[in-house]
């Protein structure tokens, strides 16, 4: 089982009613990386969190995590995995410590144990001095680093965090950035996370999925998805952009997209597009250049392009 | 067992946390009332009458049915049942630590009423030495109380799982348990007048206990179908959709 892949998932799929959460997605997702799961709103993806923890039973297809099949094993699969959904799930009468003793005791880690991974724990998450104080007064980020904390609390082989940054400050999102990407590359634990923050997958995720309307539009490395991006762009910094000659630019048949930006304006070039005869086409309109940046193209351009392709 | 009590232990706790902060006036008042008050202005009559049985039995199905509320509807409202479900905890251990937890939080407060029921009435009406339930009587606490109780919790989880809210499901089983007693009383009017005058010398006579057993025997059957109900109810992956 070892050798089986972390999550491998075929044409699964999932309705409630009428409506199609999950549309035949077929995944799958080697041990000890980081996979990043984005998609915009009733995507699907908290849909697939739940029926990868056995929480939901798919409609159709199958689904094996750790090499369980998870309709079949599901408690097999919850053993192993650790989970923030998409809210944090605390009680929140109950202090920190309280909380964390709780789901320890679940996960069965004896007293001696017990006590030295919540210290463990809370001090990582910069909680250690709060732990006696009841969570229902916290702030946002202040539950949500302490449901991450008991997510990890068993030392899961896998773990599903739903938008695990989501009202954290940058700090603190940074922080638990790097703490995952020790945990997978360290620990060599399994991370399936959803996110907003494109430029956060980016720099974490091994792998991403793209999902919309339940069905899955792309799978890659980062690179491999912003290299699908259509077009490349390109900034350019500085005054004297008329509208004449933003015209005169979009009418260029190797400009596929000019939009204004508060020091310039920014284009969306065809692939093979050369870059100066544009600039020189600009100076000569009188516009004053200070700056050409090419872009390399981001996540977030190549998400974006994805889910207006599919509006 | 370890799971079932660290289920038991957290809703305990959470109880006690609830009680220690805004319901300690709460608290005081409930034992001030039916622990003290009510057993004092009865006087020795509320040890021998049946009656305290009957109406005792009745008060812990209210206070097991506001907890199992908020243990189900409300963790669902809270989000932290689907938290608890994602563990590797068995449905039937976290539905049958809830469940005790429920039982015993009923069972606590019948008992300590009831016995400072006892040591105010002994301590205020004392005429040489200790009146104590009979055994009848006693029987009907232990019995109808603990059945009573777990019949209330089950519901509670079947009304809890259907309601959206703790409120809602606090409402409806308010409503249930009114519903519950205007049946029995409409039964007891709908029995022929032979039996009627049979069952009441019987209770002023305070020889019940073949009543005790019967109306056990008639809880365990309702405890029976309401944990069926409930144990087919609570699977994680119908609670989520």
């Amino acid at each position: 089982m070892r050798d089986e892949p972390a999550i491998a998932v075929q044409e699964v799929c999932r309705t409630f009613g009428d409506i199609v959460a999950l549309d035949q997605v077929t995944l799958t997702i080697p041990r000890g990386i980081v996979f990043g799961f984005l998609g915009p709103n009733g995507a699907g993806k908290t849909t697939m969190i739940r029926l990868l923890l056995g929480l939901l039973e798919p409609t159709g297809g199958t689904a094996r995590v750790l090499g369980f099949d998870v309709p079949q094993d599901g408690r097999q699969v919850r053993e192993r995995t650790g989970a923030l959904l998409e809210h944090a799930g605390l009680y929140e009468r109950l202090s920190a410590r309280q909380n964390l003793d709780f789901f320890a005791r679940i996960w069965r880690l004896g007293g001696a144990e017990r006590n030295r991974r919540i210290a463990e724990l809370l001090d990582r998450m910069s909680l250690l001095d709060r732990a006696h104080e009841t969570v229902g007064n916290w702030s946002r980020g202040m539950k949500q680093k302490l449901a991450v904390a008991r997510a990890l609390l068993h030392r899961p082989e896998l773990v599903f965090l739903d938008e695990p940054t989501a009202g954290l400050d940058p700090v603190a999102a940074a922080e638990l950035r790097n703490d995952l990407a020790e945990l997978s590359r360290g620990d060599g634990v399994t991370v399936f996370l959803t996110t907003h923050n494109l430029a956060e997958a980016e720099k974490l995720c091994d792998l991403v999925g793209v999902i919309a309307n339940g069905r899955l539009k792309a799978l890659g490395t980062p690179e491999q998805l912003r290299s699908q991006e259509k077009g490349k762009e390109l900034t350019i910094r500085g005054r004297g952009f008329d509208g004449e000659l933003l015209a005169q630019l979009q009418r260029r048949p190797d400009v596929v997209e000019v939009k204004t930006a508060i020091d310039g304006i920014k284009l969306r070039l065809e692939s093979d597009a050369p870059v100066a005869p544009i600039v020189r086409e600009i100076i000569l309109g009188g516009a004053d250049v200070e700056e050409v940046v090419r872009g390399k193209g981001s996540l977030e351009d190549f998400f974006i392009e994805l889910m207006e392709e599919e509006a | 067992m370890s799971d079932w009590w660290t289920v038991v232990r957290k809703e305990i706790i959470e109880m006690v946390v609830l009680w220690r902060g805004r319901g300690k006036i709460h608290f005081l008042m409930l034992i001030g009332v039916f622990g003290i008050y009510f057993p004092w202005s009865i006087g020795p009559k509320w040890i021998t009458s049946p009656a305290t049985m009957l109406s005792f039995t009745w008060f812990p199905l209210m206070m097991v049915t506001s907890i199992t509320a908020d243990a189900f509807a409300g963790e669902r409202e809270r989000h932290t049942l689907e938290t608890l479900l994602a563990t590797r905890l068995p449905d039937h251990v976290i539905l049958a630590g809830k469940l005790s937890a429920a039982v015993l939080y009923g069972l606590f407060f019948l008992w300590l009423f009831v016995l400072s029921g006892l040591v105010t009435v002994n301590t205020v009406h004392a005429k040489g030495g200790w009146i104590f339930f009979s055994r009848s009587l006693f029987t009907g606490f232990v019995l109808l109380g603990t059945l009573g109780a777990l019949f209330a919790a089950a519901l509670g989880v079947i009304v809890s799982l259907k309601s959206s809210t703790v409120r809602q499901a606090q409402q409806t089983l308010n409503l249930a348990i009114i519903g519950l007693i205007v049946v029995a009383v409409g039964v007891i009017a709908f029995l022929p007048d032979a039996w009627r005058q049979a069952i009441g010398q019987r209770i002023a006579r305070g020889d019940s206990m073949q009543l005790v057993l019967a109306g056990a025997g008639l809880l365990v059957a309702l405890d029976a179908a309401a944990l069926y109900a409930a144990r087919r109810m609570f699977r994680r992956t119908r609670l989520l959709v």
